[in-house]
Formats: C-alpha cells, sequence, structure tokens
C-alpha cells in the first residue's frame, strides 16, 4: 500500500454508533493495538523506500505484515504516526471483502433477472441472451457471467475518519468497510483529499 | 570471504542466532509499550461512559405512558417539544440502546424510537404505570381507543 503521509495496519472490530457533533453515526472500530514497525526497505539496498509494519503478534512473531510506502518510515518509530494520523479527516480502507461463493448474475453482476409471475417459467433469476446468433456468432470476451464472487482485496476510498483513539489505538471510520468482522484491513490517509 | 571449515560456520550460525535474538528482543521490548488488544464490547462500554442517560431518567418500563422532552434544534435556537404516549418496547444493545412509544393522535398512530442515550432528549416524565405481562407490546397495533389503554399498575 502506498500513502501519502500515513498508513495503518490492523484489524476490523465491528460496527457501531456514536454521537459525532451532535449526530448519530455508524462507524466501524478498527483497532491496531499492537501494529509495530519491523523492518524497512531502503533506497539503496531494496530500490524503493517503505515501512514493514506488523500486527496481531503471538509471541515476536506477526500473524499480519504489510509494507506500507510512505516517504519516512521513521515516523513508526516514537509515536509519530499517531500525531500524523490526528490531522487525518479521510482514509481509504483496504480489506478482503465477504467470499460469496460461485454467484449468479443478480448477486455478481445486478441483472434484473426475470419477473416473478405473468406466466414466467423457471425464468427468475437468469441472465438471459448472452450474444447474438448470425452476428457475432460468438459471445464477446469480458461478457458478464455467473462465477466466482468476493474473497478480493477491495479499497473504500474517502470515508471520514470520526476520532483517533491514540491511547488505547482505535480509529473510529465513519460507515462500513470492506471485510468481515475481525479480519485484517490497511488504512490510509484518503488520496482524494 | 571465509574458508567454508566447520568452525566458521558454527561461528556464522552463532552470530545469527544472536541478531536473531536480538531482534526478538527489541520486538519484545516494543510491544511491551504497547496497550492490550481492543474488543469491541469494551470500545462499547467506554462509548456508553461518555454519553449515558441512565441515571439521568426516572426507571420507566414497558407499558407504562411517559412524556419524552425532545430538545428539538431550529436554526439556532433550541426548544423542547413533549411527546407523550405507551412504551412499547426496549431494544437493549449497550450504548445502542433504544425505546419505542406509540401514540395516537388525530386518529393516527405514531411509533417513535428514541435512542436511549440520545443527548437530544432533555427528560423523560412517568404519567402513568401499566401493568403488561409481554416484553414487547406489538399487540397495541391496529387497536384504538379503550382497547388501547392498559391496566394501571398498583
Amino acid at each position: 500500500m502506498k500513502a501519502k503521509k500515513v498508513g495503518i495496519i490492523g484489524r476490523k472490530l465491528g460496527m457501531t454508533q456514536m454521537y459525532v457533533d451532535g449526530q448519530l453515526v455508524g462507524v466501524t472500530v478498527v483497532d491496531f493495538s499492537d501494529m509495530i514497525l519491523i523492518g524497512t526497505r531502503t533506497q539503496d539496498r531494496d530500490g524503493y523506500v517503505a515501512a514493514i509494519l506488523g500486527y496481531d503478534f503471538k509471541g515476536v512473531e506477526p500473524r499480519y505484515i504489510r509494507e506500507v510506502r510512505l516517504e519516512n518510515p521513521a515516523i513508526y518509530e516514537d509515536g509519530q504516526f499517531l500525531q500524523a494520523l490526528q490531522d487525518v479527516k479521510y482514509v481509504d480502507v483496504f480489506g478482503v471483502m465477504k467470499g460469496r461463493g460461485f454467484a449468479g448474475v443478480m448477486k455478481r453482476h445486478g441483472f434484473h433477472g426475470g419477473p416473478a409471475s405473468h406466466g414466467a417459467k423457471h425464468w427468475h433469476r437468469r441472465p438471459g441472451s448472452i450474444g447474438g446468433h448470425t452476428f457475432p456468432a460468438k459471445v464477446w470476451k469480458g461478457k458478464k457471467m455467473p462465477g466466482h464472487y468476493g474473497n478480493t482485496t477491495v479499497a473504500v476510498l474517502h470515508q471520514q475518519l470520526v476520532r483517533v483513539d491514540a491511547e488505547k489505538r482505535l480509529l473510529f471510520v465513519k460507515g462500513a468497510i470492506p471485510g468481515a468482522r475481525n479480519s485484517y484491513v490497511m488504512v490510509r490517509d484518503s488520496v482524494k483529499e | 570471504m571465509a574458508e567454508n571449515t566447520k568452525a566458521n560456520k558454527l561461528e556464522l550460525k552463532q552470530k545469527r542466532a544472536e541478531a536473531r535474538k536480538a531482534r526478538e528482543e527489541a520486538i519484545a521490548a516494543k510491544l511491551a509499550a504497547l496497550p492490550k488488544k481492543n474488543r469491541l464490547d469494551e470500545v462499547e462500554k467506554a462509548l456508553l461512559a461518555e454519553q449515558n442517560n441512565t441515571d439521568k431518567f426516572p426507571v420507566f418500563n414497558v407499558g407504562d405512558t411517559v412524556r419524552v422532552h425532545v430538545k428539538i434544534k431550529e436554526g439556532d435556537k433550541e426548544r423542547i417539544q413533549p411527546y407523550e404516549g405507551v412504551v412499547m418496547m426496549f431494544q437493549n444493545a449497550g450504548p445502542r440502546r433504544s425505546f419505542t412509544v406509540r401514540r395516537v393522535s388525530y386518529g393516527v398512530a405514531i411509533e417513535r424510537v428514541f435512542p436511549f442515550h440520545s443527548p437530544y432528549i432533555a427528560k423523560v416524565e412517568v404519567v402513568r404505570r401499566g401493568r403488561v405481562r409481554r416484553a414487547k407490546l406489538t399487540y397495541l397495533r391496529g387497536r384504538f381507543g379503550r382497547s388501547a389503554v392498559l391496566e394501571e399498575k398498583v
């Protein structure tokens, strides 16, 4: 992940509600309690600069390791990144979306399916025609069809960062973020800001 | 380049082990300084501590007729509007707890859901205590007039 100012790796704890400027909003809580810097990439040695972060430690072994490319990896050494987080208003969140298995075209591509009644026989969730007969006499490549859906990395851009709890190491992001509860996520300051 | 002897290999192995140990100790030291892992229920508890109306309201239950004083903002002005009706149910969910109040005005029944810990509820008054044998009074729906009046609790 590439970040402008600061990137965080952590875990999606789940959703709850809180009052922000007197308004009740739904927030997703992201925990990064034991995220630490475990190494760096340098221009001389690796050809690019990045911080290697570890999270969710079992003993001294992190279960989740990700690189964050940013100008100054040293901000993770002495808590400077917490300071940087305080200035962030909007974030992008990356996570692995819930797997949906082999999904039909209605779920996977938002097709409308067929009528529920009016004489429809076994024609409710089908994709319909997939191409012409004489021309093109084949199915175009990339035709939207049923298949595996989900379980891929998805980004949600420009979500409001409602609160940063530097002491407990929690982020409160407005709205939903990808993934199941307790799944790993990456957060960075938004590219759209 | 050192010679590929048994002694050299052993030395290299030792060095690597030391470096690894130092690395692990550094990580352990960093981890020791960090807060413990968070759990969502604890986070919600902390949120509840920030905004908690439990002590602000009198104890009221399902079946009670209550007057809820709601703060309403109009521009910069703030006024209080009372809303009176029967408490139909509580939805208990930690800081997200809410309650539903049913009121019949001009022949139309209104069910309004209030977040229990909302800062917009100025106060709650208990007007009448009702005797009920259900936790959720959904049977009141569609009832008007006398059939919707609950027995008073003595």
